[in-house]
Formats: C-alpha cells, sequence, structure tokens
C-alpha cells in the first residue's frame, strides 16, 4: 500500500517465512509432552525419538477446533503407544502404564523432587537416601558409598533393592 | 550379584548417563527400571528438552506438513479453547489477517493504517549505529532500530499476548516481559525461545532531513469512521 503522501518506505526489513499455525500448537506442547514422555524413559535419545515420533503420527490426524485438552490427552495416549511398542521391542514385556494418580498434576510432576518425594518418604531411611543421592544428586556410586559411610558394594546391591522396593510401593494400575 | 542385578545395574548406568539403555529383557524388574526413569527424570533440569531438538522437529514437522498438506488446527481455536483472551497485535491496531492464514507461510505483516501519516519518532542524530529508540506514538507502540546503518522500525507488541516488548541491556535482541518470547532486531522469533511467536510487524520508516518518520495512524478517526 502507497502512504498518504505518495512517497515510498525508507526501508522494510524483510523476515524469514512465517510459521503457520500449526507450529505454534506443537510449541506450546512439545515440552509438556517431552517431559511426560521423559518420566517414562528416563533418557534423552529415547524422549526425544518417541516425543518426535508421538508428533509425526498425531499431527496429521488434528483438525481445526479440537481444544488444547483434547489434545494434550491425544498427545499423550499416542505417546504411551510408542513408549508401549519401544518397551517391548527392548526389554521383552509388556508395559503396564505408571498408575496415572501416582503422578499428580502432571505437567509439572516431573519437574521437581517434591513430587517422587511421597514415594521417596515411604521407603526405609537408607533406601530413601541412596536414591535420593544417586538419582536427585547425581552421586556416582562410590561418593553415595562414602557419604553414607559404606562400602561402595553395599552401596551398589542397596540401591538396587531400594528401586525393587519403591517399584512394590507404586504398583502399575 | 545376580544376573538380574547386573541388568538392572546397567540400566541404571544408562539412564544416570542420560543415555538409551541397551536391549535386554526386563525380567521381574519393569516396575524397578521405571522406578529409575522417573526418579532420574526427577533430577533439576534433567527432562526439559534441548531447543535445539525442539526447533529441528520443528523443521521436520513443517516439510511433512507442506508435503503432504494436512489439515491444521486452527490456532485461535485453541487459544480460545485455552482461556487465553489477548489475540495478537491488539493495541497496536495492526491487522491481524495474517494469523488465520492456514497451512500456507505469510511474510512477515507490515503495518499499514488505512489513513498513514508519516509522523516524526526518533531523529537521525541521536540513532547511532547499534541504537533501538522506543516510541509511542499514535496508538502505535514501536521501536526504531539503526542496526546496520539502515533505519528500520518494529511494532513493540509482542505477537503473542499483546504484551509490550523491551531490549535487554545488550541492545541486540528483543524480549518480552509476559512468557520470555525474544526477537531478533528484524522481529523474527528467536529459535527456542517461548513457543507461539510470529514475527513482529514491520513499521515503514523514511527520513526526513534529520527527522525519522515513521507511517502511523491520523491522530484521530477520520469523518465517518465507526469501526
Amino acid at each position: 500500500m502507497t502512504p498518504a503522501d505518495g512517497s515510498t518506505p525508507l526501508h522494510v526489513v524483510h523476515a524469514e517465512p512465517q510459521a503457520p499455525d500449526w507450529e505454534a500448537v506443537y510449541r506450546e506442547h512439545v515440552g509438556p509432552l517431552y517431559r511426560f514422555v521423559y518420566a517414562r524413559t528416563g533418557n534423552r535419545a529415547d524422549a526425544e525419538d518417541i516425543t518426535s515420533a508421538t508428533f509425526v503420527r498425531a499431527l496429521p490426524r488434528l483438525h481445526a477446533g479440537v481444544s488444547d485438552a483434547e489434545l494434550r490427552a491425544y498427545l499423550r495416549a499416542t505417546a504411551r503407544t510408542v513408549i508401549a511398542d519401544t518397551w517391548r521391542e527392548r526389554h521383552g514385556t509388556v508395559l503396564e502404564e505408571i498408575h496415572e494418580e501416582s503422578i499428580p498434576n502432571h505437567d509439572v510432576a516431573v519437574e521437581s523432587h517434591a513430587d517422587v518425594a511421597p514415594l521417596l518418604d515411604r521407603l526405609p531411611g537408607n533406601y530413601r537416601t541412596v536414591l535420593e543421592l544417586r538419582f536427585l544428586r547425581g552421586y556416582s556410586v562410590r561418593e553415595t558409598a562414602a557419604a553414607m559411610g559404606i562400602s561402595v558394594s553395599n552401596a551398589k546391591v542397596m540401591q538396587l533393592r531400594a528401586l525393587r522396593r519403591a517399584a512394590q510401593l507404586e504398583p502399575p494400575s | 550379584m545376580s544376573r538380574a542385578d547386573r541388568r538392572l545395574q546397567r540400566y541404571i548406568d544408562a539412564i544416570l548417563r542420560d543415555r538409551r539403555p541397551r536391549r535386554t529383557p526386563a525380567g521381574d524388574d519393569s516396575g524397578a527400571m521405571r522406578v529409575a526413569a522417573r526418579l532420574h527424570a526427577a533430577h533439576p533440569g534433567a527432562a526439559d528438552p534441548s531447543p535445539a531438538f525442539v526447533d529441528g522437529l520443528a523443521r521436520r514437522l513443517r516439510q511433512g506438513a507442506g508435503e503432504e498438506r494436512v489439515p491444521m488446527p486452527d490456532r485461535r481455536k485453541f487459544l480460545a479453547a485455552a482461556g487465553v483472551a489477548a489475540a495478537a497485535g491488539i493495541g497496536a491496531g495492526v491487522g491481524i489477517e495474517h494469523l488465520r492464514a492456514g497451512s500456507t507461510v505469510p511474510a512477515q505483516p507490515t503495518l499499514t493504517p488505512s489513513d498513514g501519516h508519516w509522523v516524526q519518532v526518533a531523529r537521525m542524530s541521536e540513532l547511532k549505529l547499534g541504537t533501538v529508540q522506543r516510541f509511542s506514538e499514535r496508538g502505535i507502540e514501536g521501536f526504531v532500530l539503526n542496526t546496520d546503518g539502515r533505519v528500520s522500525a518494529l511494532s513493540a507488541v509482542c505477537t503473542d499476548q499483546g504484551c509490550i516488548l523491551q531490549t535487554d541491556s545488550s541492545g541486540k535482541q528483543i524480549n518480552c516481559p509476559c512468557h520470555f518470547a525474544q526477537f531478533n532486531l528484524d522481529g523474527t522469533p528467536k529459535p527456542g525461545s517461548y513457543h507461539p511467536v510470529t514475527p513482529l510487524p514491520v513499521i515503514q520508516v523514511r527520513t526526513n532531513g534529520d527527522a525519522v518518520e515513521a507511517l502511523l495512524p491520523a491522530a484521530t478517526p477520520p469523518p465517518g469512521w465507526n469501526g
């Protein structure tokens, strides 16, 4: 459009092509979905692959007008399927979904200590400590053993027992 | 250590190094393995996607979308569903038709008032190289920039929810105080910053002697104007 006085603008900045609408939707959902997947796979490579596979599968099936909550539920259902497939292929067992109620408020659930705390709280003291040091503080087995005043081989065995006990406290639905 | 112990140990070692666990039967330990994954995810900062991954997947999806021409959801409806009231561009009086476009890729919009007038918003003598200056004139919030010796201008209204943008202390980027969206000085959203941002509308500028003038709406609506 020509300005009112007929002159031409001095300089107009040209941008990269603008993202289409779905990309905004994608960017809104990618973080929460990634954290959802990460809480179930525990490693970055799987979380990235499964998040990608989920969006590749789910996006073409979306239609205009779907609500935010519906989309989140759909993405999670798709991700669960991909996680279960991956697990079966890699570990040879059927993966039952973690009890949903055991992870209150999913979006923030996996981001803080606070929310694995109820699980850790139910463990005997040494089990709780060994898991906190190893998983939440990132201590090596050696550092964990030193901090707890036990031998390295004891620390190794104790973390396995602690995980198994925690799994019993946290039965799948 | 039993064979099952060694298997679980290897699984933990992989998870704690943020690596993909190897293929191995889970036996009775699938529950313990899942707890390990969940605990590791609770490690501070462990569970956020890297900006490189987020941008890379966006590129992949964009290519797929172009090829298959799949119908994509309408962002405005999503926003409405999420209870987000403010739409992009409000406050600047900028046309927002570009946001409704479907799977086409619209260019960065240019703010074009129906009744445009050249209005002085800065002085060349004060706009040294690398300067970004805010202006607020005729209902338009904008930036005048002298980034490469040429003067340009951008809307200072975030395209996400209409918050007024600020330059950071370095003067090299524009930040939104509301959701930490970030824009480059050409108005493009910074990759990896807060999600939904479309480019900032360009405001047309020219120099007139020492005056830097922007094409802005008339001071008052033209006669007979009723919205």
